[in-house]
């Protein structure tokens, strides 16, 4: 029986599920560091994915959200005592909030000004994080222990909370993409990525349709800043809005991985991570290498990745 | 009886070049009104106005008592107003099924099962059963008219806009694309169709109006407007094929 593609999706979610999530019994923590660091990576991906992706948004200032959530995170903890689970839960409201204007004024350029007019934007909060009194100023502060020892008394448990609290985050926007590219809003967005008057003509706001993949995305990126943070153990704006780390880097694990797909990402990220970790005894070698592969991957099959099986069948069949 | 469709004294120029100065029309409901007029007189432009994508420099456009003026297109869409495009314009990655489900949902307001419903049920009406599953992007000409057709027709609009639909399509095709036009539209659906291929035309609509020198020219039965001389001289110049 021929099974719908939701179900096919669902069903690989559930599997990788319950072969990632029991991993903490079998791998140290060494493993399991460098795995939730993988995970965070492998979301914001996915979220600029969902925008660039399937929303057809060029967006090269997410990093910006990514810094406000480990900001936001240090500022309802350290300076308004809230309980760090609170904290980060409330870094969520924070990230969509500040999206609304952030898109408000975005969304009045095209294309490339749009995307020019993020980076410009984030660079804005990177200064304005610099400036903010408590915060450290340029070179930032740590978080206090016990912030940290609320995820864990001792270090192995943090590690493993927090690897299962990351792994959890993760499934969620996953399992969110899945459930919104299956529905109405799935088709309007596919529609309107391919072709915006058309899209327009049968009924699709896309000015609405931007927006709420903007502000869902802002939201959840500030929650992914929240965590990377209680993976660096502190805020700083060189780190907390980093160009490279978050922009940069997950424009070509998407790209590598392939565009417009949920297993992009997940295949980006992975290959992402092995390059870095093998070529780390290399210096900046990584960095050449995965910007040939980005560039060979564009001019070769710019859906990535991903799109190469499909590609070598139809070769095949021709 | 108020009129369905209603355009008064709209004008539009694009920087300062004016593409019709005074545009007034009326529509009933479940008229069927072609449109022909020489190359570059404004009839797309005319459509892209009535549909939302462009704004009328003047003038007044009212349908069904509203304000269509500063209508955005997806609203103008929502209303009941569908539309083609001379050139098709198909959501190239999805499939032909999942083409026409984006009309039945965003436009027609259905939820995903009703809109299969639909979709396949205008699949078949247009002879697009067997390409459900295809990607829009590996369809023929005549196949991605059917498409352009299925997409507007699935929302089951009040008005239809078609702009050129039978543009480069043999004689056959040409009648296959009628039949299909008949099937998907009631005899409620008032229709207006820019359209070169007369002998299509004439089988199909109830008025023929000719847009021409920036304004409608003419409007009547098919065969009066045919015969007028302005027309003509305009419209068919030197190559008489009626």
């Amino acid at each position: 029986m021929k099974r719908s593609p939701l179900f096919l999706a669902l069903a690989a979610l559930a599997v990788s599920v319950i072969v990632v999530a029991p991993l903490p019994f079998v791998v140290g923590n060494g493993t399991m560091r460098y795995m939730t660091d993988l995970f965070i990576m492998i979301a914001v991906a996915q979220l600029w994915n969902l925008l660039a992706g399937f929303g057809g948004v060029v967006s090269i200032g997410q990093h910006a959200f990514i810094g406000a959530g480990a900001y936001s995170f240090f500022g309802f903890t350290t300076l308004l005592g809230l309980h760090p689970f609170t904290a980060m839960a409330l870094t969520v409201p924070f990230g969509a909030l500040l999206s609304l204007p952030v898109f408000t004024i975005l969304s009045r350029m095209r294309v490339a000004y749009f995307a020019i007019g993020s980076w410009v934007l984030a660079e804005v909060f990177l200064l304005t994080a610099g400036k903010l009194p408590g915060f450290g100023g340029g070179s930032g502060l740590s978080l206090r222990p016990q912030i940290v020892k609320a995820f864990g008394a001792r270090t192995g448990a943090r590690i493993e909370n927090i690897y299962w609290l990351s792994f959890a985050i993760l499934v969620l926007i996953v399992l969110m993409i899945i459930l919104v590219m299956h529905s109405r809003k799935g088709y309007a967005l596919r529609a309107m990525r391919d072709n915006e008057n058309a899209a327009m003509a049968l009924g699709v706001n896309p000015n609405a349709i931007k927006m709420m993949l903007f502000v869902v995305s802002g939201g959840l990126l500030s929650l992914l800043g929240a965590l990377n943070t209680l993976q660096k153990l502190r805020v700083n704006p060189a780190g907390s809005f980093s160009l490279i780390d978050w922009t940069v880097f997950i424009i070509f694990i998407v790209v590598i991985g392939g565009m417009g797909r949920i297993i992009g990402p997940i295949i980006g990220a992975v290959l992402f991570v092995l390059l870095r970790e093998n070529l780390a005894n290399y210096g900046p070698v990584y960095m050449i290498v995965l910007g040939a592969a980005a560039i060979a991957m564009m001019l070769y099959e710019p859906g990535g990745l991903a799109a190469l099986p499909a590609r070598w069948r139809k070769r095949r069949s021709a | 009886m108020q009129p369905l469709l209603e355009l008064r004294e709209v004008s539009k120029s694009f920087g300062g070049i004016e593409v019709f100065t005074d545009i007034s029309l009326e529509l009933a409901a479940g008229t069927r009104l072609g449109v022909l007029g020489p190359n570059g007189a404004g009839k797309s432009t005319m459509f892209n106005l009535i549909s939302g994508l462009h704004r009328p420099s003047g003038g007044k456009m009212i349908y069904q008592g509203q304000d269509l003026t500063t209508m955005k297109p997806w609203t103008v869409c929502r209303a009941g107003i569908g539309r083609t495009f001379q050139i098709p314009q198909p959501f190239v990655d999805m499939t032909v099924l999942d083409n026409i489900i984006v009309g039945c949902t965003a436009g027609a307001g259905l939820n995903l099962h009703e809109a299969r419903d639909r979709a396949t049920e205008i699949l078949d009406l247009t002879g697009l059963g067997d390409h459900a599953g295809k990607l829009a992007r590996d369809l023929g000409l005549l196949d991605l008219k059917r498409l352009e057709l299925a997409k507007a027709a699935a929302m089951k609009p009040k008005l239809l806009l078609l702009d050129e639909i039978a543009g480069g399509l043999t004689e056959a095709e040409c009648g296959t694309l009628l039949d299909i036009l008949n099937h998907v539209t009631g005899r409620d659906t008032a229709v207006i169709w820019i359209e070169h291929v007369v002998h299509a035309l004439t089988q199909f609509v109830d008025e023929i109006a000719v847009l021409a020198d920036k304004r409608i020219i003419t409007r009547g039965e098919i065969d009066t407007v045919l015969a007028n001389d302005e027309v003509r001289q305009l419209y068919f110049g030197a190559e008489e094929e009626v």
